[in-house]
C-alpha cells in the first residue's frame, strides 16, 4: 500500500490547503474518489467561490450544501457538496435558537443579512461548521475539505476561535446587558464607546449590531461549544492536513508561509501533493542514420532541443518541490510524504478526468 | 496612442487573476515597462502574507527609472484609519481592549474598503503617474472590490459611508481605475476569467483594460506536426513532442474560447523559463504587444 492509500484508509478528515491555481480542488475530489474505491464512504466539500469542483465533476450548478452521491464503487461511495454560506448559517441559527420567534428575529436583522452573505470571515466559519456537520453525519466516514486559497485557509482554521473570542468579548456582554434587566449603570459607561464606534461606522450599523446581539442572547453558549468541537476536530489524530503545491516559485512562497503558520497553530501537515509536474523525459540520445538529409538535421535538432528544454524544466520543478519539502520542519510524529502528480493531458472538467487523476495518486 | 499613453489611460491599474497564472509577474512587468518609459510608478501589493524577499526588489533597479514598492496590510487598515482621523489616543485604548477587532467584525469588509481607500488617496495626491496594484486572486478580488458596495448598503452615514462612496466612484471612473485580468492559455483559468470579467463589469461598473494571457507557447514549429512525428528517432523525442503538441492544442482551444466569450484586446506573453533574463524577455514582449495593439510604430 502506498502512503496515500494508508491515509485514505485510516483518516476521518483530510483538509487540502494550498495556493489558488495548483489544482487543489481536483486533488481533493480525486482523494475522495480514491477513498471510495477503497470501500470508504467519502464526501468532498469545496468552499471555493470559483466553483471549480462543480466544474471538475461536470455537474455545474447542481452541487449544494446537501451532499450528492457522485459515484458508487462496490461498497464504497463518493459524495460531493459545495458550501452555501447563508443556508449553513440559517441552519445554525435554527438549531441554537430557543424559539422560532428568536430565529426569525435574527434572520430578519439587517446586520445578520449582511454578515451571512458572501463576506469572507463568515464563509470561513461556515466552512468549519460544514466540516463538523458532515463529520458527524453517519452516512460518511471520511470528509475531504477543499479550502479557499492560502490566505483564507488560515482564516478557516482560526475562525472558530475568533468567533468564541468575539462572543466572550466584554463589549458583547455589556451591549446585551440592558435587556437582561435594568443594568443602566453599565449602559452609561458604554455610551461614549458606542459613540466613537458609531462615528466611524455610522450609528445605524451600531444599532443593527446591538439588535442582532440582543436577539442572539442565549445562543452564544451553543455557538462557543460548536466552535470548540471544530477546533478539536482540526487537531484530532485522524485528521490530516494535506498541502497541495504546483511547481512555480510565486505560489510556493505563499504556501511556505501558510505551512509556517499551520505549525504555529499546532497543526502539522504530513503529506504534500506536488501537482502538475512536467514529465521527466529521458535524455536525448539520437543517432542520426546515414540516410537523413540536411533538412532533416534541423528537425532532429529541434526535437532534441525540445526534449532538453522540457527536461530542464522538469528538473527545475523537482528541485523546487524538494526544497519546499525540506523547508517544512519535519513533524514530530514522522516524515512528510511527498506524492508527485504529473501534468494531466487535458483540463479536468468531468468525472473521468478526476478518475484519471485518482489513478495517478496510488 | 503610444506606450506611455496606454499605460496611463487610468491612474490606477489593478492586476487580478486566478492564483498561479503569474499575476504578480505580470504586475511587476507592467510596472517595469512604465518605469522604463519614464513614468513614476508605485507597485502596490495587498499583503497579509507579504513576502519579505519580494520587497527587496526595489533596492536593485536594473534599468532606468526604478519601480517603488508598497505593501498594504488589510489587517492594520482600521487602526491606521482611526489614527489618521485624529482618534489616535482613543484607537490605542480601543485596540488594547480588542474593540477595534469587534468593529471590524461588526462591519465586515471594512479592512478591504480601507485598503482601497488608501489606494484612492495615493492616486489622488498626484505624486505618481501610475499605481499598479498586485491584487488578490480572482475569487478574493471579487470580495475586495465588492466591499465598498456591501458596506455602502449596510452603513448609511458617517466617514465609512463617504469612503465607500468615493471608492465606488473611483472604481467606476475609467480615467481613475482599470482592471487588468490575467490568465494562462488553459480552459479552467479562462472560464474563471470569463465569469469574473462579467461579474465585475455588471456589478461594479469596473472598466477592463486589455487582458493578459501569460505563459503562452509562442515558438514556431520547424515543420508540420505529422512531419515532426515521422522524424522522431527515439522514444524520448516522441514522448516530448507529443507532450508539447498536446499543450499547444489545449492553448488553441483556450484562446478560441477567450476570443469568443470576452470582447477584450489581448496581450500575449511567452512562457519563459524562470531565469535571470526572464524579466527582460517579458518586458520586451509586453512592449511589442502593446505597440501592436495601439498601432504605435516607434
Amino acid at each position: 500500500m502506498s502512503g496515500v492509500d494508508v491515509f485514505l484508509g485510516t483518516q476521518r478528515v483530510i483538509v487540502c490547503c494550498g495556493s489558488g491555481g495548483v489544482g487543489k480542488t481536483t486533488v481533493a475530489a480525486a482523494l475522495a474518489l480514491s477513498a471510495g474505491r477503497q470501500g470508504r464512504r467519502a464526501v468532498v466539500i469545496t468552499i471555493d467561490p470559483a466553483r471549480r469542483l462543480a466544474d471538475a465533476l461536470g455537474r455545474r450548478g447542481e452541487l449544494s450544501n446537501e451532499p450528492t452521491l457522485v459515484e458508487r464503487i462496490g461498497t464504497g461511495e463518493m459524495w460531493a457538496a459545495m458550501l452555501d454560506v447563508s443556508s449553513t448559517f440559517n441552519d445554525l441559527i435554527g438549531r441554537f435558537a430557543a424559539t422560532t420567534e428568536q430565529a426569525d428575529l435574527i434572520r430578519s436583522n439587517v446586520f445578520y443579512k449582511s454578515i451571512s452573505g458572501s463576506l469572507s470571515g463568515t464563509r470561513d466559519y461556515m466552512a468549519a461548521e460544514m466540516l463538523l456537520r458532515l463529520h458527524e453525519d453517519p452516512r460518511f466516514d471520511l470528509v475531504v475539505l477543499d479550502t479557499a486559497p492560502s490566505r483564507n485557509a488560515l482564516d478557516f482554521i482560526e475562525s472558530p476561535e475568533r468567533l468564541v473570542r468575539f462572543l466572550r468579548h466584554p463589549l458583547f456582554r455589556i451591549l446585551t446587558a440592558p435587556s437582561r434587566g435594568g443594568l443602566r449603570v453599565i449602559g452609561a459607561t458604554v455610551q461614549p464607546v458606542l459613540k466613537i464606534i458609531g462615528r466611524v461606522v455610522g450609528s445605524n450599523v451600531m444599532s443593527d449590531v446591538i439588535d442582532f446581539l440582543r436577539a442572539f442572547e442565549g445562543m452564544e453558549t451553543g455557538f462557543a461549544e460548536r466552535a470548540g468541537s471544530v477546533s478539536r476536530l482540526l487537531r484530532a489524530n485522524d485528521t490530516t492536513f494535506a498541502i497541495v503545491i504546483s511547481p512555480s516559485p510565486e505560489p510556493l512562497n505563499d504556501t511556505g508561509l501558510l505551512v509556517d503558520r499551520l505549525y504555529a497553530t499546532r497543526i502539522t501537515p504530513s503529506i504534500v501533493f506536488a501537482n502538475r509536474l512536467t514529465p521527466l523525459f529521458d535524455e536525448p540520445t539520437t543517432i542520426l542514420d546515414a540516410s537523413s538529409s540536411n533538412a532533416d538535421d534541423g528537425v532532429q535538432m529541434w526535437l532534441d532541443d525540445n526534449v532538453r528544454a522540457l527536461r530542464e524544466r522538469a528538473l527545475r520543478e523537482r528541485d523546487l518541490v524538494t526544497s519546499f519539502v525540506d523547508r517544512m520542519t519535519p513533524p514530530p510524529t514522522g516524515a512528510v510524504t511527498t506524492v508527485e502528480i504529473g501534468e494531466q493531458h487535458t483540463d479536468i472538467h468531468d468525472l473521468e478526468g478526476v478518475m484519471r487523476l485518482a489513478d495517478s495518486l496510488s | 496612442m503610444d506606450l506611455a499613453q496606454f499605460l496611463t489611460a487610468s491612474r490606477v491599474l489593478i492586476v487580478a487573476g486566478k492564483g498561479g497564472v503569474g499575476k504578480s509577474t505580470v504586475a511587476q512587468t507592467v510596472a517595469s515597462v512604465a518605469a522604463e518609459a519614464g513614468l513614476s510608478v508605485l507597485l502596490v501589493r495587498i499583503g497579509v502574507l507579504a513576502d519579505e524577499s519580494r520587497q527587496d526588489e526595489s533596492e536593485k533597479p536594473k534599468f532606468a527609472g526604478a519601480v517603488k514598492h508598497l505593501t498594504l496590510e488589510p489587517g492594520d487598515a482600521l487602526s491606521e484609519y482611526l489614527s489618521t482621523r485624529g482618534l489616535g489616543l482613543v484607537t490605542r485604548q480601543l485596540s488594547s481592549l480588542g474593540i477595534v477587532d469587534v468593529v471590524a467584525s461588526a462591519a465586515p469588509g471594512i479592512d478591504d474598503l480601507l485598503v482601497l481607500g488608501k489606494i484612492k488617496q495615493l492616486a489622488r495626491d498626484g505624486s505618481q503617474d501610475l499605481l499598479v496594484v498586485d491584487g488578490p486572486p480572482a475569487g478574493q478580488a471579487l470580495s475586495l472590490l465588492r466591499a465598498p458596495m456591501s458596506l455602502g448598503r449596510a452603513v448609511l452615514a458617517g466617514p465609512i459611508r463617504q469612503q465607500a462612496d468615493e471608492v465606488r466612484a473611483m472604481l467606476a471612473d475609467v480615467t481613475a481605475c482599470r482592471l487588468m485580468l490575467v490568465t494562462t492559455p488553459e480552459l479552467t483559468p479562462v472560464m474563471e476569467l470569463v465569469d469574473t470579467a462579467f461579474d465585475l463589469e455588471d456589478e461594479l461598473g469596473v472598466h477592463l483594460s486589455p487582458l493578459t494571457v501569460n505563459r503562452c507557447d509562442l515558438d514556431e514549429l520547424p515543420a508540420e506536426a505529422d512531419v515532426l512525428r515521422q522524424a522522431c528517432h527515439t522514444e524520448s523525442q516522441r514522448a516530448a513532442l507529443e507532450y508539447r503538441l498536446t499543450r499547444r492544442q489545449r492553448q488553441i482551444l483556450a484562446m478560441d474560447e477567450l476570443r469568443q466569450r470576452v470582447p477584450l484586446q489581448r496581450i500575449v506573453l511567452p512562457d519563459v523559463a524562470d531565469t535571470n533574463s526572464s524579466a527582460d524577455i517579458l518586458r520586451l514582449a509586453f512592449i511589442n504587444q502593446v505597440r501592436a495593439l495601439t498601432g504605435d510604430t516607434k
